[in-house]
């Protein structure tokens, strides 16, 4: 048992904790290849409705895993906690950014749609903007989440969700792959690293982390001391 | 002041001190109550590597002394125990951690 008692040390070594099941690393590594499993979709010439229909179905079944597994897993193993007012402060914070990068998003799909259907221009169409837009909110929101959450692997998953956009246009200019490939390579490879990750806490997790069995009819009162 | 003096005023801090407080198990239940607004026990096992008797000892005596509150309701079917400190258990937490500082700033080398 540690005696350490630097208070914000022992608050943020609580909170870190609900992290290490591996199941958010699963879940963005899996948001990751769902977005790979798009682009390859999108060539495979299945119609457009069809394939947002199967990738919205794998995204609500990622979320469900997710929900599951924290509910009939991770708790159980790890008990419940809830935080003081500066923890939910930070919190609110990384959810404030969440927020705005997801409106942000969801005006870039709907200009994107405006462009498609002819109501709306395209903005430099020529130039890759989008990918570098999309690399910096994934860098910023990221960033803002891990500082907040204190959580430092999200500055890699960042990282890692930065990239493939970006990544895959220039492996698409360079190389004799098309860029439905490219895309699916190199979001396929970034979304694999977090998932390879997860399993690994999720594993180790469930090792440190066995059911408690309860009462000290089972446990025994022996071990009590003063 | 002689080294030797303010030693010997020392003495009747030490003495001040909560002893309740003072038992390493105990002090880390509270340490983490304070640090959260409330936690459950196999979250508070999980954090102190206490066992499931051992804690349940320590905070019977908490509880007691006015220290710790235990609220237990039922999940769905199964029952579920909270614990958080009470404002009378924050307060003598800070001042353990004043009465601990104060003691050890006064020591002589």
């Amino acid at each position: 048992m540690t005696t350490n008692m630097d208070l914000q040390q022992l608050e943020r070594k609580a909170f870190r904790s609900t992290f290490q099941d591996g199941l958010w690393d699963i879940f963005l590594g899996l948001l990751l290849l769902n977005m790979g499993g798009g682009t390859l979709l999108g060539g495979s010439g299945i119609p457009p409705l069809w394939s947002m229909v199967a990738l919205t179905a794998f995204v609500c079944a990622v979320l469900a895993l997710f929900w599951a597994g924290k509910k009939y897993v991770t708790t159980p193993r790890m008990g419940l906690v809830e935080f003081g007012p500066q923890r939910k402060s930070r919190l609110r914070r990384v959810r404030v950014v969440l927020f705005l990068s997801v409106l942000m998003g969801v005006l870039m799909f709907l200009w994107g749609l405006g462009a498609w259907s002819g109501r709306l221009p395209y903005l430099l169409a020529e130039l890759p903007i989008p990918a570098y837009v999309w690399a910096v909110q994934c860098v910023v929101v990221f960033g803002v989440a891990a500082y907040f959450m204190d959580v430092t692997r999200f500055y890699f998953y960042g990282v890692l969700y930065a990239l493939p956009f970006p990544l895959g246009i220039l492996l698409a200019h360079n190389t004799a792959l098309t860029g439905t490939l490219s895309m699916a390579i190199t979001f396929g490879t970034a979304g694999g690293i977090p998932v390879l990750i997860g399993v690994v806490l999720f594993v180790r997790f469930l090792r440190r982390y066995p059911l408690p069995v309860e009462g000290p009819s089972r446990r025994g009162m022996s071990d009590v001391e003063e | 002041m002689s080294k030797s003096e303010a030693g010997s005023e020392t003495l009747p801090t030490i003495g001040d001190i909560d002893r309740l407080v003072h038992e390493p198990a105990r002090l880390m239940v509270l340490a983490l109550l304070y640090v959260v607004e409330s936690a459950d026990f196999t979250f508070l096992m999980n954090q102190t590597g206490l066992t499931w008797g051992n804690l349940s000892s320590h905070l019977t005596k908490l509880e007691e002394a006015g220290y710790v509150e235990i609220e237990k309701e039922f999940k769905g079917k199964k029952p579920h125990t909270m614990l958080h400190l009470t404002d009378e258990g924050r307060e003598a937490f800070r001042e353990y951690r004043r009465s601990m500082k104060q003691v050890l700033d006064d020591l002589p080398d």
